[in-house]
């Protein structure tokens, strides 16, 4: 196995490869930057490349694509608080107020470095106990899915830590808007009015370009000619320093714990993975009541959890040749254009390309972290544009981005529907992050609730019979009632009033 | 009217609204067509359904206000108007009645470009259309020399423009501009 | 730049190729091919292999890529087509008998005639699938199960309830004289993940088409216990028909691809000739062995009548089987 792997390396360090792992991952996250234009249509655009390359060099390509894209999409959630893709909504929350903070330097670097840690685990579990703990992915069933998305939804129900009216009333509406279109389990058009054009449903971006891009850029437009816009601190360093890094270090472990565990689940995802590591994080970490102000742990852990998340998506598609969702469907793309069958048998009938994709995602992470180190500078400098030359190109960019998922004008005027309501939600504090989970999830939720329902013949008692979902339930309940218990325990006073003054 | 009684108001507002639209929702379920479906289990309308009266409550909740009723009896015994006026808007903005419920004429313009924009984007062309938003919405966020406005939305489009449709392959309308040759 | 060099390097090396042009019209820019289901399903694996195949052979010039549209067994992806993308000359849809029933249930209020259906570039078998350890041995063994009692028996498949690979498993229950409407089927978006499903023992058989099972039965990881078809698979001689097995269930899935509304005449017939001269090319002929396909095609003319007259005979099935009114 090292001998593969040492080829692997030999393959992928060759100068060219690594030229073109280069490029890679500075156009996937130049590309990523944009919002709506994700990893997926990155790698759409560079498929034509990859016929004319070596097998080796294509998969090389594809990955340093892929994971420049996904770091790219944390990058708008930090500068203009507009979430690249849904996996970086939860980065949002401390990552603008920190570049706000005049700290956009140290954020993008800890999000870099997170993603790197995150991913070099995640691929180094791959290599070396990849097989045996990909069995663990198939434990989850039906019913065992339906508990992990309540809890996921649970967790972020208490996510503002304040009104839980509110949060419960959000994830309810994102639950509601996901429900439109074609039901995935019966084909019945449901919510669709007849219109052709809602059938395929409500897209994420549709509703998080209008909710985060709209919003943000007219607060920003009413706080200028208001003149309350807070002036940005000047920064005064654009890397990390040693300090905060040791500070968010505990944080870059458990999210990339959680995100690892969780993106392991075929079909979980990242962006669930986020959602829960980042709620997890604050009842696990010290001093939770300074997540959500610009702290930079609320940065370092989510991205992260995302990273680990999508590289561990791949454990069981490498190993045992289930597909799940995310980077697993990129991959799986390249690996059939390159004639491998996915499939438990990759590795022996593959192993020298599979093992040069293995080793082409550690050089992929390294140059990642390499190349934001110059690149960290040029983004954070965007902060110093002023809002009024910034906003408006913001908003077309993010209108292109709502354009391009299917060239739809309902889609546009959703936007503008969501825009306004999310103006609403913000400014009367709605959270507005359990309406983007719940319609994440509310697709999914829904199937595996009917599908595990079938299995057990209409009983509901499936969710408490099987061990983990009943966990996962208990685990659930506790986290949407345990901040009430806790409310006369000063540290949630303390989290609460920082809460609200944010 | 003073602050907590308008959040208060304003709360019971948001409650009747969710109520609405709950009841509209659940309404539309009775036109999911019904498709085979094993017996005993979930159809497509078991989910909304749920939702629905999810969503009901927690509206009805809203409109009662119980925790905000409960919050003014014990301020009353208490003597501290303040501590209600925490949770909802907690600075009331003073002038007339369009400035108190927040809008003002720099307000409605603003969302009025951002929306018109959105509408009219995909019939009037994204270069028309994109440079009279740069422009409109550049001097609402105070940009005042003409030529600055124009120059740089000018600049932007063009940019944008041939950076999406060249070199990310998205098809970007051309509207009104459908006779040029580009 | 290093992109335009790159772009430059592909067209050289593609440049010899390319087959001779076939008409005046041509494709410009890339091509899509929209897989209606999640990735790793038959619909996917029909796309990625023509996509593949097209830009390997040069018969289609720009880049070929794959979207994946799941949702409502392909009545996501032909409502999206039929009204979204009118007239679009670059894409091609996967499809299957599987549509075909999304169409005969009713479930889209489109059907083959509101699109193009283009050409059949395969057939393949569908089967019943168990884990390597599984207690079925045999079909024998699952008939005397739910001979015993229809609901002890969990099926998982790739398409909705009154869909594909549910009806692989009410054809079946109907020739062992069980009643159809009463089995257990658990619909999943595409076989992989019934598949995946199966394999951690959620469900117990799932019904799939060979190219989706083919790396799980290499691997062993799974057994096969019936392929549901008067003759064996050519590349998995070793599965027992079910005809064998005494359930004669014949059930042939064929796969091939649609065209938006209101494409041009020559940009029809341009897809017609390619995929017609693709589907005759050692490549696609190796890739058809690889997924255990059989060499069965329609095309054009022949298939829009054949697709037609399928969904009118499902309607009929469908009925007598009690999944529609």
């Amino acid at each position: 196995m090292f001998d593969q792997l040492l080829n692997g390396f030999a393959t992928a360090l060759l100068p060219l490869n690594l030229l073109i792992a280069l490029c890679g991952c500075l156009v996937g996250t130049l590309i990523g930057v944009l919002p709506g234009l994700g990893p997926t249509a990155t790698l759409a655009m560079l498929i034509p490349l990859v016929f004319s390359m070596p097998p080796a060099t294509a998969l090389i390509l594809l990955t340093s694509v892929y994971y420049g894209s996904m770091y790219g999409g944390s990058t708008t959630s930090i500068l203009v608080n507009i979430p690249g893709e849904s996996a970086s909504v939860i980065t949002t929350i401390d990552g603008h107020k920190m570049a706000m903070q005049g700290r956009a330097g140290p954020a993008l670097a800890v999000a870099a470095i997170g993603s790197f840690i995150a991913g070099t685990f995640a691929v180094l579990m791959l290599t070396f106990v990849g097989a045996p703990i990909a069995r663990y992915a198939l434990l989850f069933g039906p019913a065992e899915f339906f508990a992990l998305m309540v809890f996921g939804l649970c967790t972020v129900a208490s996510l503002t830590g304040t009104n839980v009216t509110k949060s419960i009333i959000a994830t309810c509406l994102g639950l509601m808007i996901a429900t439109i279109g074609i039901d995935l389990v019966s084909g019945a058009a449901r919510f669709t009015f007849g219109n052709p054009f809602l059938q395929d449903g409500v897209d994420f971006v549709v509703v998080a370009i209008g909710m985060f891009a709209l919003t943000e850029v007219v607060i920003t437009a009413r706080e200028v000619h208001a003149g309350t816009r807070a002036q940005i601190v000047k920064a005064d360093k654009v890397w990390i320093s040693w300090s905060e890094f040791l500070y968010s270090l505990p944080a870059i472990v458990r999210g990339t714990v959680f995100g690892f565990v969780i993106g392991m689940l075929p079909g979980a995802g990242a962006t669930l993975s986020t959602f829960i590591a980042y709620n997890l994080e604050k009842r696990l970490c010290k001093n939770p009541e300074l997540l959500g102000t610009g702290d930079i742990r609320g940065v370092a852990n989510p991205e992260s959890a995302n990273n680990a998340a999508s590289g561990a998506s791949l454990v069981p598609l490498l190993t045992l040749g289930l597909p799940g969702g995310g980077a697993t469907a990129v991959m799986l793309g390249a690996l059939m254009m390159l004639d491998i069958t996915p499939g438990p048998l990759m590795f022996e009938k593959h192993g020298a390309i599979v093992w040069t994709l293995i080793a082409s995602m550690y050089v992929g992470n390294t140059l990642l972290l390499l190349l934001n180190w110059p690149l960290v500078n040029v983004f954070a400098r965007v902060m110093r544009i002023p809002p009024k030359f910034l906003m408006p190109t913001v908003l077309v960019i993010s209108t292109i981005g709502v354009w391009s998922l299917s060239y739809s004008a309902v889609d546009l005027v959703l936007t503008g529907a969501a825009g306004v309501l999310g103006y609403y939600m913000r400014v009367h504090k709605y959270p507005v992050e359990p309406l983007i989970l719940g319609l994440i999830l509310g697709g999914r939720l829904e199937q595996a609730y009917r599908q595990a329902l079938i299995i057990s013949a209409g009983s509901n008692m499936i969710f408490v019979e099987k061990p983990i979902s009943l966990g996962l339930l208990i685990g659930a309940a506790l986290f949407l009632f345990l901040p009430m218990l806790l409310k006369r325990s000063k540290q949630f006073v303390a989290a609460q009033e920082s809460a609200e003054a944010a | 009217m003073d602050i907590a009684a308008r959040g208060l108001l304003r709360t019971r507002i948001e409650g009747l609204v969710i109520l609405l639209v709950a009841g509209g929702y659940l309404w539309e379920t009775f036109n999911i067509p019904d498709f085979y479906q094993l017996p005993d289990t979930p159809g497509p309308k078991t989910f909304p359904e749920l939702l629905g009266l999810v969503f009901a409550v927690m509206g009805l909740w809203l409109l009662i206000s119980p925790s905000d009723i409960m919050a003014r009896i014990r301020a009353k015994r208490d003597g501290t108007a303040a501590a209600v006026a925490a949770e909802p808007s907690a600075a009331a903005p003073s002038g007339g009645l369009l400035a108190r419920i927040g809008l003002d004429w720099h307000f409605v313009a603003l969302w009025a470009v951002v929306l018109a924009y959105l509408w009219f984007m995909p019939d009037l062309g994204f270069p028309v259309a994109t440079f009279l938003l740069l422009v409109l919405f550049t001097r609402l966020l105070g940009e005042p020399r003409w030529h600055v406005l124009i120059g740089l939305a000018l600049a932007v489009t063009i940019v944008v423009y041939v950076g999406f449709k060249y070199g990310l392959n998205v098809r970007l309308p051309l509207g009104v501009l459908e006779f040029l040759p580009i | 730049m290093t992109r335009y060099v790159l772009i430059l390097a592909g067209v050289a090396l593609a440049g010899p190729m390319m087959a001779e042009p076939a008409a005046a019209w041509e494709p410009k820019g890339q091509g899509e091919c929209i897989a209606p289901a999640n990735p790793g399903g038959g619909w996917d694996i029909t796309c990625r292999t023509i996509s593949s195949v097209l830009q390997k052979t040069g018969g289609f010039k720009g880049s070929i890529y794959v979207t994946n549209m799941p949702g409502g067994s392909g009545a996501v992806a032909i409502a999206n087509v039929a009204t979204k993308r009118k007239g679009d000359t670059n894409l091609i849809v996967s499809a299957s008998n599987a549509l075909t029933f999304t169409v005969a249930l009713g479930r889209t209020p489109y059907t083959f005639k509101e699109v193009m259906p283009l050409a059949q570039v395969g057939a393949e078998l569908g089967g019943f699938f168990v884990t390597a350890d599984s207690k079925y041995k045999t079909l024998a063994d699952v008939t005397a199960a739910m001979k015993a009692d229809p609901k002890s028996v969990t099926f998982s498949g790739g398409s909705a309830p009154g869909g594909q690979d549910h009806m692989k498993v009410a054809l079946f229950a109907k020739a062992i004289g069980v009643e159809p409407t009463k089995v257990v089927y658990v619909p999943f978006q595409g076989g992989g993940e019934a598949l995946t499903s199966m394999l951690g023992g959620h469900t117990q058989v799932a019904a799939l088409d060979i190219s989706e099972a083919t790396g799980q039965l290499e691997a062993g990881k799974i057994r096969g216990l019936a392929v549901l078809s008067d003759k064996r698979s050519t590349k998995f001689p070793d599965i027992p028909t079910a005809t064998e097995q005494g359930a004669p269930v014949n059930y042939v899935i064929w796969r091939g691809y649609y065209m938006a509304p209101g494409v041009p005449k020559e940009a029809y017939d341009w897809w017609l000739e390619t995929i017609k001269k693709t589907v005759a090319t050692p490549e696609f002929a190796a890739e058809r062995e690889k997924l255990g396909w059989e060499p069965t095609t329609r095309f054009g003319d022949d298939f829009v009548k054949y697709v037609n007259d399928e969904a009118a005979q499902y309607k009929i099935l469908l009925k007598e089987l009690g999944f529609l009114k």
